[in-house]
């Protein structure tokens, strides 16, 4: 039941868009979420449309597997576009009651739900096809130049990385206590709101002691290891820019350029 | 008190999905009321899979869980009444603590059970007799108690719902031997004192061959030796075959043979080889 949760789930491939460095990926998301809130138009968002599904595909991912992380957000998404239909001024189309439906909220409903399902499948494309080690390493590399501001870049990068690295462990541990506090009589399922919240406690404390042991545990195994933060530490794996990167990034800021034009002449 | 039966069971994890894993096949046994099993097989063989059926915990895929003739998945109540006449106390149960007093922590099984407050008082106490938790402790913090005490309180927690059937999921992991020796003491106690059933998951084969009246061997999710233990013990190579080893004083026995001396097959715990070898030399035993 909790193993269905698929919070960065990586699905391991051998695809363009998996061999890509985490860097240009981290960077396409950002120029590809810039070009989401840059479109004001159908044709503008068609393309960067277009551009997901040129990636999805290439990428080999199952689109189903993508709509199956929209899941959780179907409420906001259709909150979302609920308001917009509603509160919109504008030339009306059709009236009921109190309600009424303006062309104007129509097209701006249709817009914000693609835009959110556009940000959340991108996401969720990154965390697909790169490994969360990738994506900490990346992510540790294009905020190097932080670091000459004092900021601790590769202490987030490892917090990031020990958290990712515990989702899995944490969710097998609920899932014993569950059974272990189930044997004892507990019922988790039945009784009202809040006798089902009291019900979470014998969960929750077995498993915040067990965090902070293992937490305790891991700082030893660390400090045994002579760690000591990212001075002068060297990597196994040294990020490199490939051919497919440059043409990816290139491909990635055409695609930004040409949405601002199409922006510009109102589309 | 209950017989358990298991018929034609059949367990698989992740049904349906690639990662699909059969952890039980066709697996039919029959535990009368009040024996002593000790259930073994090396890791992955199907163990803690087959225990957590017995309270309900998972439902078979295939087959059924028969206590006393009747199946626990026939309805809801059933489901949740057997969960206090099946006491299951996991592997390092220490973890699952989370009162803020002992005696809270023993209660939660019985508070559960919706009695009063006076039986539960009752229960707890009893409890924590069995499982040799002294009641000075009784208002201490479980989560600051040694490793130890920690896993006494556990079970007493189980034993307190004065369950018909006890099973215990490997209880001495990790313990020091005197920890283990009390707590198999506690076990055992437990088991001649009340008559419940007592089914003990252990890699151990000298707690097995001490302890148990039965073993039950499983492999790869299926029971592969199922008998007395001078039955099982009589058969090291298919034990060693199967990746587990013969207690150590049917190893003894066994490399005396070798050597020459004549011993019977029926040879597993220390005293009997002591009395066996006493008796070869003429002297008196004593």
């Amino acid at each position: 039941m909790l193993k269905d949760i698929t919070l960065g789930q990586y699905f391991p491939g051998n695809t363009v868009v998996h061999r890509l460095d985490p860097r240009t990926k981290l960077i396409a998301l950002v120029v590809y979420i810039v070009a989401i809130f840059t479109a004001r138009g159908f044709a503008s968002t068609g393309l960067v449309v277009a551009s997901l599904v040129v990636s999805v595909v290439l990428s080999r991912i199952r689109p189903r597997s993508l709509f199956k992380g929209l899941k959780p957000l179907i409420f906001i998404i259709a909150l979302t576009a609920f308001l917009n239909l509603f509160y919109s001024t504008g030339r009306v189309i059709a009236q009921w009651w109190i309600f009424r439906i303006t062309e104007e909220g129509l097209r701006r409903a249709v817009l914000m739900m693609l835009r959110i399902m556009l940000l959340v499948c991108g996401t969720f494309l990154l965390t697909y096809t790169t490994s969360p080690l990738q994506l900490t390493d990346g992510l540790e590399r294009l905020m190097a130049p932080l670091k000459k501001l004092r900021f601790p870049v590769h202490e987030l990068a490892m917090m990031m990385s020990i958290a990712l690295r515990f989702i899995p462990t944490l969710i097998e541990e609920t899932d014993k206590i569950m059974s272990a506090q189930k044997a004892r009589g507990a019922d988790f399922e039945t009784g009202s709101l809040a006798r089902r919240a009291k019900a979470l406690l014998p969960i929750l404390v077995p498993l915040f002691v067990s965090a902070f042991r293992r937490a305790d545990e891991l700082a030893t195994a660390m400090e045994c290891r002579c760690d000591h933060g990212g001075e002068g530490r060297t990597r196994m794996k040294v990020l490199k820019m490939q051919r497919a990167d440059v043409l990816s990034l290139v491909f990635w800021a055409l695609l930004l350029a040409a949405v601002i034009v199409l922006v510009r002449v109102g589309l | 008190m209950p017989d358990i039966r298991l018929e034609a069971l059949r367990y698989v994890y992740s049904q349906g999905t690639p990662f699909e894993k059969v952890a039980l096949d066709n697996i039919n046994l029959e535990i009368p009321a009040g024996q002593y099993v000790a259930l073994i097989g090396h890791t992955g063989s199907g163990k803690s899979t087959l225990i957590q059926h017995l309270n309900g915990l998972l439902a078979p895929r295939e087959g059924k869980v028969l206590f006393d003739g009747e199946d626990i998945h026939r309805s809801k109540e059933a489901l949740h009444a057997i969960r206090y006449r099946v006491g299951l106390v996991f592997q390092y149960p220490e973890y699952q603590l989370f009162e803020e007093t002992v005696y809270r922590d023993i209660a939660f099984g019985p508070r559960n059970m919706g009695l009063s407050e006076a039986e539960v008082d009752e229960h707890v106490r009893r409890g924590a007799r069995f499982a040799g938790v002294d009641e000075s402790l009784f208002e201490d913090s479980p989560l600051e108690l040694s490793g130890g005490q920690k896993r006494r309180i556990a079970i007493a927690g189980v034993m307190a719902m004065d369950p018909d059937v006890l099973v215990l999921d490997e209880p001495m992991a990790g313990l020091d031997p005197a920890g283990c020796r009390d707590i198999l003491k506690n076990i055992s106690d437990y088991h001649t004192s009340t008559g419940s059933t007592v089914i003990l998951v252990t890699h151990d084969m000298n707690v097995a061959a001490r302890e148990a009246e039965r073993l039950i061997v499983m492999l790869k999710g299926t029971v592969a030796l199922d008998g007395a233990p001078e039955e099982i013990f009589s058969r090291p190579r298919e034990l060693r075959e199967m990746g587990l080893d013969i207690p150590g004083a049917a190893a003894l026995a066994e490399e005396l043979r070798r050597r020459g001396v004549d011993l019977p097959d029926s040879i597993y715990t220390p005293p009997y080889l002591a009395k066996v070898l006493l008796k070869k030399r003429g002297g008196a035993p004593c």
